[in-house]
C-alpha cells in the first residue's frame, strides 16, 4: 500500500495533470500511482468530470444591454500628452535664458558694492542736507574761502540746501565742527550709501564750487568714490532691468517645469 | 469594421464604435461576472462597471487580445464587487437567481436534447454555480477564468496579477473543493459524479 504522502501528492497534481501542465516526472508519478490506488483513480476521474461539467456550463445571457449612453461620449480634445515635447523645449529655453541673465547679473557691478566702509545705521535724514553743510564747513578750515558764495552753485542745490547750515543739520553731521577732509569724505560715503543718486548729486555740487573741487582732488579716497559713483549711475538702471528679467524667467522656468512634469506623468 | 479599427475609433472618443464592441462582448463579460458573483444583479453591476471602466481607460490598452484585456477588467470589477458586498452582507446573496421567473436565463443549445435531459442539465448547472459561490474568492476567480472562460494559466496569471505556481495551486484546490461539494450532493448528479464506496 502506498504511503499517505503519495496520495496527497498525487491529488495535488490531478488538476495540472488534467490540463497537461505537469512535468514528465510528475506525469509518470501520477500514472504510476493511480495504476495501483483505486481511490485516487476515482478521485482523478471525478475531478476530470467536474472540469468537463464546468466547461459545459451554458453561457448565461446578459439580462440587458450594456451599451453606454450617449451622454458618456467624451469630446476628442487635445491631450496634455501632445503638449509634452513643446513644454520640454520651452522649459529648456527658459532655463538657458535664466542662466544667461543670472550670469550677466553677477558680472554687473551693483550699487551696493560702492560703499567701502562697513554698513552703518541707516540714515533716514536726507543725505544731501547732511553732506552739503560738510563741504561748507570744511572749506574754511582748509583754505580761506572767498567771501562771496559760489555763483555757479546749482539752483536746485540752493533750493534744497540752506546757505547757512541750520543747527539741526550740524547736529546730524557731527557735534564738533568738521575740520578736515577725512571726516568730510566719511560723511560723503555715508550719504552715498544711503542713496547713490544723492551722493552723485553731492559730488556734482562739490565740483561746482571751486573750494570743493580742491578738497576732493586732495584725497585719493574721494577720487575712487567719485569714479565708482559715476559708473554706478550708469549701471543702476541696467541692474534693475536684469533683476526683473531674472524674476520673470525664474518664475517661467518653475511653471513650465511643473507643466512638463505633469505632462510626463500623464504619459 | 474590424475590431482594431473599432478600438482606434473608440480611443478617439467615438462612443458608437465602443458600443459596437460592447454588443460583441457583453454576453461573455456578463457570463464571467455572473459565474464569479453567482447573482444576476451583482453581475449586471459588475459588467456595466467594467464597460464604463474600459471606455474610460481605453488609452491604457496597448494592443494584444482585446478580449483578455476586457476580461481582466471584468474580473477586477467582480472582485471589487465581491469585496463591497462582503462589507455590506445585507445586500449579498439575495436572489441567487433573480431573473423574471426567479432564475437566470441560459443559452440552451439547440439540438435533440429531451426535456428531461434539459432539466437535469439545468439542475446540474445550478448546483455547480452554488458550488462555485462557496469557494474562496481567489480560488473562485481562477476556476471561472480557467474552466468557464477557457483562459490559459498564463492569461489567468496576467489577469489576476499572480504567478503560475499560485494559479496552479488555487485551481487545484478549487477543483478539489468543488468535486467534494458535488459528491456531497451525489443524488442530484449524473452517474459520473458519484464516488461511492463501491467505485473506490
Amino acid at each position: 500500500m502506498a504511503p499517505q504522502i503519495d496520495h496527497t501528492r498525487a491529488e495535488e497534481l490531478f488538476s495540472a495533470y488534467i490540463d497537461q501542465r505537469t512535468t514528465a516526472d510528475e506525469k509518470a508519478f501520477v500514472e504510476r500511482h493511480v495504476a495501483t490506488c483505486a481511490e485516487c483513480r476515482a478521485k482523478l476521474d471525478a475531478t476530470r468530470a467536474v472540469v468537463v461539467a464546468l466547461r459545459a456550463l451554458p453561457q448565461v445571457k446578459a439580462p440587458r444591454s450594456f451599451v453606454l449612453p450617449k451622454e458618456m461620449e467624451r469630446k476628442a480634445r487635445p491631450s496634455i500628452l501632445s503638449w509634452y515635447p513643446a513644454l520640454r523645449v520651452a522649459t529648456a529655453l527658459a532655463a538657458v535664458a535664466f542662466i544667461i541673465t543670472f550670469a550677466g547679473d553677477l558680472m554687473t557691478p551693483r550699487p551696493g558694492t560702492v560703499a567701502m566702509i562697513p554698513m552703518q545705521a541707516s540714515a533716514p535724514a536726507q543725505p544731501t542736507q547732511m553732506a552739503e553743510p560738510m563741504l561748507k564747513q570744511a572749506a574754511p578750515a582748509e583754505a580761506p574761502a572767498p567771501a562771496a558764495p559760489a555763483p555757479e552753485a546749482p539752483a536746485s542745490d540752493a533750493a534744497r540746501v540752506s546757505p547757512t547750515p541750520t543747527p539741526e543739520t550740524m547736529t546730524v553731521a557731527g557735534a564738533e565742527p568738521v575740520t578736515d577732509t577725512a571726516t568730510m569724505t566719511e560723511s560723503m560715503a555715508l550719504a552715498m550709501e544711503a542713496t547713490p543718486e544723492a551722493a552723485s548729486e553731492n559730488l556734482a555740487t562739490a565740483e561746482a564750487r571751486p573750494d570743493g573741487v580742491q578738497l576732493y582732488a586732495a584725497t585719493p579716497e574721494n577720487q575712487a568714490t567719485e569714479s565708482q559713483a559715476a559708473s554706478n549711475e550708469a549701471v543702476a538702471p541696467q541692474a534693475d532691468w536684469l533683476r526683473v528679467a531674472e524674476i520673470v524667467l525664474g518664475g517661467l522656468v518653475i511653471v513650465l517645469g511643473a507643466a512638463t512634469l505633469i505632462a510626463r506623468r500623464a504619459a | 469594421m474590424d475590431e482594431n479599427a473599432l478600438i482606434q475609433s473608440a480611443r478617439k472618443g467615438d462612443l458608437n464604435a465602443f458600443n459596437t464592441l460592447v454588443l460583441a462582448y457583453q454576453h461573455q463579460v456578463y457570463n464571467l461576472a455572473y459565474r464569479i458573483m453567482g447573482e444576476e444583479a451583482a453581475a449586471s453591476d459588475a459588467a456595466q462597471e467594467a464597460f464604463i471602466s474600459a471606455y474610460k481607460n481605453l488609452k491604457s490598452y496597448r494592443g494584444g487580445s482585446f478580449k483578455s484585456w476586457l476580461l481582466r477588467i471584468v474580473t477586477n470589477a467582480s472582485y471589487d464587487e465581491l469585496r463591497r458586498r462582503k462589507r455590506r452582507p445585507a445586500t449579498s446573496l439575495n436572489g441567487l437567481m433573480d431573473g423574471d421567473d426567479g432564475e437566470a436565463e441560459f443559452d440552451v443549445p439547440s439540438g435533440e436534447e429531451g426535456p428531461e435531459a434539459a432539466t437535469q442539465r439545468h439542475e446540474l448547472a445550478e448546483l455547480i454555480q452554488q458550488g462555485i459561490t462557496t469557494l474562496p474568492d481567489d480560488q473562485r476567480i481562477v476556476l471561472v477564468l480557467s474552466d468557464v472562460q477557457g483562459l490559459s494559466y498564463e492569461e489567468i496569471a496576467d489577469a489576476t496579477n499572480s504567478n503560475l505556481g499560485t494559479v496552479k495551486s488555487r485551481l487545484s484546490r478549487a477543483r478539489a473543493k468543488l468535486r467534494e461539494f458535488l459528491q456531497a450532493r451525489g443524488e442530484l448528479l449524473p452517474e459520473v459524479y458519484r464516488l461511492d464506496s463501491n467505485s473506490a
